[in-house]
């Protein structure tokens, strides 16, 4: 099954709410709001680079002014694919889904 | 921005990914920063030092996670590459796999060899006490068999000497098996230190007590399952019907393993032993193999010296020497005339023979592979120049193609392991040996055949990948071809090493043909005597006791020409004295002289021809009981005896005339010289009967004789040997040599032929513009042809120049072994020279035919 995992999709989501704002950072910020914990940086890099490599994501490097300089920062935004691939994760989460009643209540 | 807030982190460098370093720093610099804003220095110090222990997992992850992906996108193009080229990958991938089968075959082998004897705990302690018995005339005569009281009395002498142990073989024992009379071999007679100081296992009995007592017997495992089943052997019984002896299982013991120079299925202890069988104990005659036990850690070379003369405090006047030789040199390094089974000569030259040859093969399969590789490989430069502007590093390129190099080596190497797996049956068949593809699979040489394929992998891919890998793109894309000089350096290389494996080949075949002459010539060499349709048995009980009365039935039977007896086969004999004298003698000189007791018919049974006087004969009845001698015409050469016929002879104190002298024959193997002989008749000592059978019915004939054997003697079941036989297995190492040389000339040659299909379908694809333009302006298929294989011709007239001298001096050197050998001819050098010619046009032409018969329309289409 070439799905999406959890945490991919996680992470596709969060970058989702951030519109243009989608880096390491605020990414993590973005999950500690959706968990409640922060997950450490490179938990999160893992999944993230390979969304990018696999094309989910498009990547843009940007320097960024840092104090007297500039850093360079990874912006990341979702690609037609990773749209593709979330409208696919949701058809299929409605699937698996319906017709759920928890019987704990 | 606080620069020396930058300092404590930069180590993260060192664990981030390449692909985002920077911004990845970057990211952990700012969360530091606001995490001290919030906490305070420390605690964010702390806190980062947490952050990025949690994140080495993700980390790693991602670094491999690119690593495969890199390898899968070039295992992918590797094996797209490969399809595209399947005839050069077949043809490399096999001759790597047959280089590296026949290397790793040999290796099995040899470690066999050199692993003689060392299974014994105290292998490095144990030495063979061996002595050089010298004869007047100065010759030495070097023997493994010692005296009975020698083992004691050495160590009583040297106190570093801790433990000694003696063995002597017995005659085949006859046991009763169910319903029917068998003979077992190995039957062995040793101290009961013998079991503590070798390392032989016993599944039961103690080694300490099994041999204590008297007419007590260990037995191996395949013994005790043959007599007693799955019944527990001890305490048991088991009777020898020939010495009459009755022995009681004491022991069982692991089969002994092949790799032991000892061989035995039977341990009995000796006390008794040598009072049943009527051994002697005393100084003057040597039987018996001793073997010592030196202590730990103490030098062998200063007892050596010491121990030298050792035979001077027994014996005031004798030149004998005595000489102790290590344990684990017996099996390669025994050269001696009296041996635990015969004579022994030194085969250690046999290793690195065949190491050599080993190394060879696999050095011809390796250039071979790299050779074709590199070629293969000239092709590729408008690829690389492609891959290179889409944006490839040269790194990228250097790693693919390793990786493809690397994908075969090791392809090779899987395949290799197939075919030795393959033929280890066959292998061992041939040599005699069982050995087990498991040997190559222990850590340390596995990891060795791993590493060394990978050398091999790295090395031929190195030329495509270090210096095709910096090609400038943009020279390529416009047609300039790289490298024209260096081309002509490479090509040079690969001449070179097709011929030198030609010159491989051809040694080899020169070699293989000349074995096969040399054997051919010692089957057929005239031995002096005819020992077709002789067979031979020993004489037991009645046989022996009623010989003649055997003797006249048997020669009632036609087919039975003539019968025989006589103390010795003539393949191998023991007996020689030195105690002789003659008329005319010197008293100074000595001679060392060989002798058979035999009867009226021996010189007839065997074809024999008189020299000068006359054959024993029953008209004189003086001529049995030693009163008369026959000598061969070297004794009488060595005697410088004139007109022999009538002078004395004294053997042993035994006067007689020499009544005639035999033309020499034959009675060692041909790799020895015809020593001097004389022959008496004296009824005690023959032991052996032969029969002179017609070539007619002998099935019935034997038929008889099984017969009449069984009417004088029917306890005992009736064997016999054919004397060709026993004749022939003389030279069995030689044959075997002959059929591993056979295949060798095979195999190399196939390597080699591989080569040059390789290179011969290369070079043809390379010219393919060129040919067009000479068949545009006129040229024939034939002139094509000739073009092609012309340059081939020349290379293997090459190889064949180096090649005859080589193989001409090794066999040489070989021949040297023999005493009688062949002359060397040159035929040999012709034929094997023509035979690799042919061959090897065989395998151009058809590249060269098919290139040069292309329209030149297709070739030069792409202009």
């Amino acid at each position: 099954m070439n799905e999406l995992t959890r945490k991919e999709e996680m992470i596709l989501l969060a970058i989702y709410a951030l519109k243009e704002n989608a880096y390491l950072i605020t990414i993590r910020e973005q999950i500690k709001k959706f968990t409640g914990k922060y997950y450490s940086v490179g938990t999160i890099y893992a999944p993230l680079n390979r969304l990018n490599i696999n094309g989910f994501l498009d990547s843009r490097m940007e320097k960024v002014p840092d104090g007297a300089g500039t850093k360079p920062v990874r912006f990341y935004r979702i690609s037609k694919q990773g749209y593709l691939a979330l409208a696919h994760l949701k058809e299929l989460n409605d699937e698996m889904w319906d017709g759920f009643v928890n019987p704990i209540g | 921005m606080n620069k020396s807030e930058k300092h404590p982190l930069l180590f993260l460098k060192w664990f981030l990914p390449v692909y985002d370093q920077e911004s990845l720093y970057h990211t952990y610099i700012d969360l530091y920063r606001m995490e001290s804003e919030d906490k305070g220095r420390i605690y964010a110090g702390l806190w980062i030092f947490l952050q990025v222990f949690k994140s080495i997992p993700g980390f790693l992850a991602t670094t491999l996670y690119w690593r495969i992906m890199m390898i899968q996108s070039y295992l992918k193009i590797a094996f797209r590459h490969i399809m595209r080229q399947k005839i050069f990958t077949v043809i490399n991938v096999s001759g790597l796999a047959l280089g590296m089968a026949v290397c790793m075959l040999i290796a099995l082998w040899i470690q066999h060899e050199l692993s003689f004897d060392r299974f014994h705990e105290n292998a490095n302690e144990i030495y063979r006490v061996t002595e050089e018995q010298y004869q007047s005339s100065g010759s030495m005569y070097p023997v493994t068999v010692t005296p009975w009281p020698l083992a004691q009395a050495l160590k009583d002498a040297y106190p570093e000497i801790i433990e000694t142990a003696r063995l002597r073989t017995i005659g085949n024992p006859l046991f009763n098996l169910k319903d029917k009379q068998i003979y077992e071999r190995g039957l062995v007679a040793v101290d009961p230190t013998f079991l503590t100081m070798f390392t032989f296992p016993l599944i039961s009995g103690k080694p300490e007590s099994a041999l204590q007592e008297p007419h007590t017997m260990v037995i191996s495992e395949d013994m005790a399952q043959k007599y007693f089943g799955n019944e527990d052997p001890i305490g048991k019984t088991l009777h020898t019907i020939n010495y009459n002896l009755d022995f009681t299982v004491t022991g069982v013991f692991e089969n002994v393993p092949d790799n032991s120079h000892i061989q035995f299925e039977m341990l009995v202890p000796f006390e008794q032993t040598l009072r049943d069988m009527g051994w002697t104990d005393k100084w003057h005659t040597n039987n018996y193999q001793t073997y010592i036990l030196l202590e730990k850690g103490v030098s062998i070379e200063s007892l050596r010296e010491r121990s030298y003369d050792f035979f001077k405090t027994q014996f005031e006047n004798t030149r004998m020497k005595m000489r102790l030789q290590a344990l684990t040199d017996i099996h390669l390094h025994s050269n001696f005339a009296i041996d635990i089974y015969g004579h022994s000569e030194d085969t250690s030259a046999n290793i690195y023979i065949f190491a050599v040859i080993a190394l060879f093969v696999l050095l011809i399969a390796c250039l071979n592979f790299i050779n074709l590789s590199t070629a293969r490989s000239e092709n590729r430069a408008k690829e690389i120049g492609l891959r290179k502007t889409v944006g490839a590093g040269r790194g990228d390129i250097i790693n693919q193609f390793y990786g493809e190099s690397l994908i075969l080596t090791y392809l090779s190497l899987a395949i290799a392991l197939l075919i030795v797996y393959m033929t280890l049956p066959e292998f061992n068949n041939i040599s005699g040996k069982a050995l087990s593809i498991s040997v190559l699979f222990q850590p340390l040489i596995f990891l060795g055949i791993i590493g060394l394929t990978f050398a091999v992998g790295i090395i031929s891919g190195s030329y495509p990948a270090l210096v095709q890998s910096s090609v400038k793109p943009s020279r390529i894309l416009k047609g300039f071809s790289p490298f024209s000089s260096s081309r002509i350096r490479s090509s040079m290389l690969r001449k070179s090493l097709v011929i030198l494996q030609f010159i491989i080949s051809i040694a080899i075949i020169a070699g293989t043909m000349s074995v096969y002459q040399q054997i051919q010539f010692m089957k057929n060499k005239k031995l002096g005597y005819n020992k077709d349709h002789i067979i031979y048995f020993l004489k037991r009980g009645a046989i022996n006791n009623q010989f003649m009365a055997f003797k006249e039935e048997l020669l009632t039977y036609t087919s039975i020409q003539s019968v025989s007896s006589s103390s010795a086969i003539p393949t191998y004999n023991v007996n020689s004295t030195t105690g002789i004298r003659w008329e005319g003698k010197d008293p100074e000189d000595s001679m060392l002289i060989y002798q058979f007791s035999v009867d009226h018919d021996y010189i007839s049974t065997f074809g024999m021809e008189l020299a000068e006087g006359r054959d024993f004969s029953r008209e004189h009845s003086t001529d049995i009981d030693n009163g008369a001698y026959i000598m061969n015409e070297t004794a009488i050469k060595m005697m410088n005896m004139e007109n022999p016929v009538g002078k004395k002879f004294y053997l042993w104190n035994m006067e007689a005339p020499i009544i005639g002298v035999v033309k020499d024959f034959h009675f060692k193997s041909l790799h020895e010289k015809i020593e001097p002989l004389v022959l008496r008749i004296e009824h005690d000592w023959q032991r052996y009967a032969f029969l002179k059978i017609s070539s007619e019915n002998i099935a019935e004939t034997l038929a008889f004789i099984e017969e009449t054997h069984k009417s004088f003697l029917p306890e005992y079941p009736f064997t016999f040997r054919f004397l060709d036989e026993a004749v022939g297995n003389l030279y069995n190492a030689e044959k075997r040599i002959n059929t591993i040389l056979g295949y060798f000339t095979f195999i190399s040659l196939f390597i080699s032929c591989l080569g040059l299909i390789g290179m011969a379908a290369f070079t043809a694809q390379k010219r393919t513009k060129e040919i067009g333009i000479r068949k545009v302006l006129g040229a024939t298929v034939s002139n094509i042809f000739y073009l092609l294989t012309k340059e081939f011709v020349i290379l293997i007239g090459i190889a064949n120049l180096v090649a005859w001298p080589l193989a001409y001096y090794t066999v040489r050197n070989w021949l040297d072994g023999f005493a009688y050998k062949m002359e060397i001819s040159i035929d040999i050098y012709l034929i094997s020279g023509i035979a690799a010619i042919l061959i090897a046009l065989l395998v151009i032409s058809y590249q060269a035919v098919r290139a040069a018969s292309t329209n030149p329309v297709d070739t030069m289409r792409y202009e």
